[in-house]
């Protein structure tokens, strides 16, 4: 596939102008409830997310909004017109999904009753919702997808975005991946995965990170997942869609 | 465009309707509507819902229900189809699903709000339940695997990559559809969005209050000619076309005009080779809301005038979510092989906004070709046409 445009969201900031040194910087350390010590996970800050172009996302939750810029950069950065084409297709592969906003929502059956929750938080807790916002705000009308896996959920997402590049289905897709931090997936975490508690990652210890990624591509081209296993991890910290994320960086990084 | 034709060797189907294609039928033809209250959590939210009476207890502590589901309706296709072994053979899975593709245990949830420590059964299970990976490992599956989380069409779209995969050439065989369990959260959730109905939902009715939830699974196994002649497993159901397109419209509303749900028709048509006369009926996603049904139903009328038979088969599964694209696939299929469609349960007078009156009672089809039809929340829309082999 040819590679258009590329957006990324990251901890070390967005696009271009992230800060692609491979130095090891010390993680953000969560809260995590229950917890003796604070948990390390690579973050994406919140003056990353500040921008203009999501005001109209008031309603949206941070997934949806780091998602969504990410989306937005790889259009940007492709200089194409996507705007009202049923041309362009969206595949947007997570692990998880908008897991907070899922608890949020689970909240609010604890704490008001089964008929007192928000309709307004369930909606953003599914996880194609990001998506939606990103059809919206780019006007993209071929089909839009999300996809979800642990096992390399962004390499499911490329075959098919292969498959329907040749099959004509699209002109162009606008192809990612990506996940988000938060507690209680932390919490699962010290349950399920040696984590670095120095922040270190290492081959036995881990820290979770977050992010998203974005790719505007189309026929012909070269393996877009050649540069899926570039050791950038020490950047990103530990995600399972982190492959579109390297991918993303040995583009921009460059 | 490959040329590959692409056939439906095996469906199995599990929902409130009944267990596999056979009983589904009879007790559709029947007229049964099996609803009534939730009985797999407590609620105080008293709606009426469609769940599965008939499963059998968890294998294993903590395994998502919505995998069971799925396993039942795949064994029944897997059956039909003639495959026991997969060694040698390039099978893909494709599954579509809303609630599996989250940690919706309010169990473990709430107990780790409360106490400093919570059981991992049920993250155990949602980590080993990915649909498509879970089913892969079961059966020792090499090829493509994906699960398609595309709210209420993701079982449609689920057969819709299934069909780009065999067409690229990925894979010779494909196990797609859908599958989602009753499950508090959605309760919950659709209740606060207000379309939930207080009564048996109505597709299509003019008095139409609502959807009713309901769980299932619904699987094709698909596969490419050239396969199911090595098998010596020929089929006469095909898979013939499929489109896919977003209204980037709204989060929760479809479009007003439908238009990404034209375009997907129009795409799956194209794709089939397809003229609308050709359309024996239409399975409508139907879900029995005031805005889905009036937005599909003057779609439908629009592109295909009054004289195509429309039904929804919501009136006997309830609205399952992601496993409705699977479940409606299969019956679709079942209609053209068999020559008749259920009436279109919960039909009670004309809505003069829509103009559409569906099925009434058993109805014989003469045709060769199905349209299926799913809108999602998000604003995704998908078509499938579904086909018997031409005559010769």
């Amino acid at each position: 596939m040819k590679i258009s445009g590329t957006g990324l969201v990251c901890t070390r900031g967005r696009g271009a102008e992230a800060d692609f040194s491979k130095d090891w910087k010390e993680p953000d350390f969560l809260e995590v409830p229950f917890q003796e010590a604070p948990f390390p996970a690579y973050l994406v800050d919140a003056s990353t997310l500040k921008d203009p172009a999501l005001k109209g996302m008031r309603r949206a939750d941070r997934f949806s909004k780091l998602t969504t810029l990410a989306a937005m950069d790889a259009v940007s950065n492709s200089g194409i017109s996507v705007a009202d084409s049923d041309r362009v297709g969206i595949i947007f592969a997570t692990a998880f999904g908008p897991h907070n906003t899922t608890f949020k929502f689970q909240d609010d059956i604890i704490d008001y009753g089964d008929a007192g929750v928000s309709p307004t938080i369930f909606s953003n807790s599914v996880h194609n919702a990001a998506v939606s916002y990103i059809s919206r705000a780019l006007k993209i009308k071929g089909p839009t997808w999300t996809v979800a896996g642990f096992d390399r959920p962004f390499e499911q997402a490329v075959e098919l975005a292969e498959a329907w590049l040749e099959e004509g289905r699209c002109d162009y897709v606008l192809l990612g991946a990506g996940d988000e931090c938060g507690t209680v997936m932390e919490y699962i975490c010290t349950q399920k995965i040696p984590v670095a508690q120095d922040g270190r990652i290492s081959d036995e210890a881990y820290v979770p990170g977050e992010g998203a990624a974005f790719f505007l591509v189309e026929k012909g081209g070269t393996d877009l997942l050649e540069h899926a296993n570039d050791a950038w991890v020490p950047i990103f910290g530990n995600m399972l869609t982190g492959s579109a994320l390297a991918c993303a960086a040995s583009v921009l990084g460059r | 465009m490959s040329k590959r034709t692409i056939q439906i060797s095996g469906m199995g189907v599990i929902s409130a309707a009944g267990v596999g294609v056979e009983e589904s039928l009879a007790s559709m033809e029947a007229g049964e509507r099996n609803v009534g209250p939730v009985t797999v959590f407590e609620s105080p939210i008293d709606l009426p819902v469609f769940e599965v009476k008939s499963l059998p207890a968890r294998t294993k502590p903590g395994k998502m229900r919505t995998l069971e589901l799925l396993e039942i309706a795949i064994d029944q296709a897997l059956a039909q189809a003639g495959l026991e072994k997969f060694e040698g053979l390039r099978v893909g899975v494709a599954v579509g699903t809303s609630i599996a593709c989250q940690l919706n245990d309010l169990g473990f949830y709430s107990t780790y709000r409360e106490k400093k420590s919570a059981q991992m059964d049920s993250v155990d299970g949602f980590l080993e339940g990915n649909l498509a990976e879970a089913t892969a490992k079961r059966l020792g599956l090499t090829g493509p695997k994906l699960v398609v989380v595309n709210a209420c069409s993701s079982g449609t779209d689920a057969i819709g990559a299934a069909l780009s995969w065999l067409k690229a050439g990925l894979c010779d065989i494909a196990i797609a559809g859908g599958a989602d369990e009753m499950n508090r959260i959605p309760l919950c959730g659709f209740n606060a969005l207000g379309v939930a109905s207080s009564e048996p939902c109505k597709p299509f009715s003019g008095n139409r209050t609502g959807l009713n939830l309901g769980e299932g699974a619904g699987v094709l196994v698909m596969e490419t000619l050239e396969s199911a002649a090595k098998r010596g497993a020929e089929s006469p159901l095909r898979v013939l076309g499929y489109g896919s397109f977003a209204d980037a419209y709204h989060l929760t509303a479809p479009h007003p005009e439908g238009e990404g749900l034209v375009r997907a028709i129009e795409a799956a048509l194209k794709q089939a080779e397809c003229e609308k006369a050709d359309v024996a009926f239409v399975n409508a996603h139907g879900t029995s809301t005031p805005d889905n049904d009036k937005v599909e139903g003057r779609a439908l009328l629009k592109l295909f005038g009054e004289k195509v038979k429309v039904l929804s088969t919501k009136g006997y599964t309830g609205h399952t979510l992601g496993g409705a694209g699977g479940i409606e696939a299969v019956f679709a299929a079942a209609g053209l092989l068999n020559g008749w469609i259920p009436g279109s349960a919960g039909y009670e007078v004309l809505d003069e906004d829509i103009g559409l009156v569906p099925t009434i009672g058993k109805t014989a089809i003469s045709g060769r070709r199905a349209l299926s039809t799913s809108l999602a929340f998000g604003g995704n829309n998908a078509a499938l046409i579904l086909g018997l082999e031409d005559e010769a």
